[in-house]
């Protein structure tokens, strides 16, 4: 970032705009004039603050914002341009952001009431991205009419879920989340998704990023889905009781056209499990594949379950499970294109650990998705020591602070603390960017781990939108005298809207590793750190077990 | 037990309330869809939520 330029801050009292208005706002207002070097529209929260102080403005004028208040932020290069700007900003907050879009989203909004009396539409699905606290009200009220949801938002109050899902059971409708960020439903996106062929998998899912990347590679294997239920996360946990869960494992099961069902979420309270299990027992006419990503192997299966049902441990293992139950054919072309073969990984890594410098000892991973945040600390548990995490799992520690990385950091940036009042990383690239090159500063850090997630949703280019910073940080350290080693995992098809392999070839030329699966990248960053000298059988056995069998 | 509106058999017809991003994306893909405006409700003082709370 250039360092001289005039700043100009305004702070508008209880002024509330949506995360997403804003960007779009921010965008617009740094294209209008090139006088404009960096422009942000944002609501006052905590996190929001901190990115404008890092971003250089004065934290005198910032810090007088409460979270009900809009922050303008302007650097430019002269007095002309700021004035220009907030001529532009006023056009823009009184229409809603939208005019320099080509399509406007206010030709066709109109308010709920007026949809649900106009039979407009006979709608069967409700897609609900407001901020948590007032998604309960809305629910019920979906509920009552006999409408199914997708609540993608997050900080939904725990004790609301289980009243929204309660309640939904009752009236016969499916609650997909809160949190859910991606679904499927006969083949179509809803939210965050990819571009997929249709298929007999059936999946249900607790977390977005989950669904996304087992959905996307058996897509790369030439495996169709049809339907992925987004549950959320909460759903599988004891309070919420495996509620939506269990309603979509019914409605799926009725469906003729799918063949195979996949459930992936985190290890579920016994409680859920064993309802889960008990159900597919009595009632499954399909074939099962259990990814309980961490949960491994349950041993305590009797021999009559375990013919109906392959447990795995990652989403990949998911993906070589299904390919297995579809055909022989298909299995072997899964583990062809998902490179699952040790040599291919340490070949792959063997140049990058020649570079570090003895000092560098170090993982900084920066996770847009939060499922691939807790595979990777599912793999690297017993690989590496000193493992810490902002959402830690396993024998993981917590980070004191969120915004302080300390050894080996496994960071989801879609956490709470770093979306309060912003859109999520998978769609803003601001927060991870600036970690990036803090992260690359640091003389003990070897590798930077990242995720790219493509498709319907995201960024519209998630690895251009941080491509100068990975060749910026990479030539940095060359000059003082470091090699800094980044690992990369694209997720997505190759029918996805941002280009799959354009993707990965930006990233190769930036000088980045790029591995098909997140499991491959989470260990072959671990490979670098430890200069080659792990045993990748042995890892490969524990994260893809149906290999073994 | 009810049952809801025909979700997984049946052409998808959708309101999106809240991100406009999404409701594009559905207009992407050939779903019928519509966007539903949300805003919060003013922040009241709190005296004057606790008069309006009894009065309603």
């Amino acid at each position: 970032m250039q360092s001289t330029g005039i700043f100009h801050v305004l702070v508008k009292s209880n002024y509330y705009r949506d995360s997403l208005n804003l960007l779009k706002i921010s965008d617009i207002m740094k294209r209008h004039s090139s006088g404009i070097m960096e422009a942000v529209v944002i609501m006052g929260t905590k996190t929001n603050k901190a990115v404008l102080v890092k971003l250089g403005f004065p934290s005198s004028k910032i810090n007088q914002a409460t979270e009900s208040d809009l922050i303008v932020a302007i650097k430019a290069e002269d007095k002309g341009s700021i004035d220009s700007a907030l001529i532009k900003l006023e056009e823009l907050l009184h229409s809603d952001g939208s005019s320099d879009t080509s399509a406007s989203s206010s030709e066709s909004s109109t308010d709920l009431d007026s949809v649900l009396v106009s039979k407009s539409i006979n709608a069967n699905l409700a897609l609900i991205s407001i901020p948590g606290e007032y998604v309960k009200d809305l629910s019920l009220k979906l509920s009552n009419e006999g409408i199914h949801q997708q609540i993608f938002s997050d900080h939904v109050p725990l004790d609301d879920e289980l009243i929204i899902k309660k309640y939904a059971a009752k009236k016969g409708v499916l609650v997909l989340g809160p949190g859910a960020g991606t679904s499927i439903i006969n083949g179509k996106g809803i939210g965050f998704s990819n571009v997929l062929r249709p298929g007999p998998v059936g999946i249900i899912a607790a977390a977005g990023t989950g669904l996304q990347e087992v959905s996307s590679l058996l897509d790369q294997c030439d495996i169709g889905v049809k339907y992925g239920l987004g549950v959320g996360a909460n759903d599988p946990k004891e309070k919420i009781g495996g509620l939506m869960m269990l309603e979509s494992l019914k409605v799926l099961e009725e469906l003729p056209d799918i063949e195979i069902m996949a459930i992936v979420s985190k290890p579920p309270s016994l409680h859920v499990k064993n309802m889960i299990i008990d159900y597919i027992v009595k009632h499954g006419k399909k074939k099962y594949v259990l990814a309980f990503i961490g949960a491994g192997h349950d041993g305590s299966l009797p021999n009559s379950i375990r013919s109906k049902i392959v447990q795995v441990n990652t989403l990949a293992s998911a993906v070589f499970a299904i390919a297995s139950l579809t055909s022989n054919q298909l299995y072997n072309q899964s583990l062809v294109r998902l490179q699952l073969k040790p040599e291919i990984l340490q070949n792959a890594v063997a140049k990058e650990w020649r570079g570090l410098g003895e000092q560098q000892k170090y993982i900084r991973a920066l996770y847009t998705g939060g499922t691939f945040a807790y595979e990777t600390q599912v793999i690297l548990n017993g690989v590496l020591k000193d493992l810490y995490s902002n959402a830690p799992t396993g024998g993981t520690k917590k980070l004191p602070s969120a915004s302080k990385s300390k050894k080996h950091s496994i960071l989801d940036l879609g956490e709470e603390e770093f979306t309060q009042g912003r859109p999520h990383p998978m769609i803003d690239p601001t927060i991870r960017r600036l970690r990036l090159v803090e992260e690359s500063q640091d003389p003990e850090v070897g590798v930077i781990l990242m995720d790219f997630v493509l498709g319907y949703g995201s960024n519209p280019d998630p690895v251009g939108a941080v491509l100068n910073e990975i060749v910026q940080v990479k030539a940095n350290a060359r000059k003082s005298g470091r090699y800094l080693s980044i690992v990369t995992h694209v997720c997505g098809t190759k029918r996805d809207p941002q280009g799959y392999d354009e993707s990965i070839r930006k990233l190769e030329n930036a000088g980045a590793l790029v591995f098909p699966t997140n499991a491959l990248a989470a260990i072959a960053s671990a490979q670098i750190i430890s200069r080659g000298k792990l045993d990748l059988d042995r890892i490969y056995s524990r994260c893809f077990m149906e290999r073994m069998g | 037990m009810a049952k809801g509106r025909n979700l997984l058999n049946t052409e998808l017809q959708v309101i999106n309330i809240g991100l406009d991003l999404f409701y594009h994306s559905l207009l992407t893909q050939n779903v019928t869809a519509v966007q539903v405006d949300w805003k919060p409700r003013p922040k009241l003082d709190p005296k004057l939520e606790l008069i309006l709370s009894k009065i309603l």
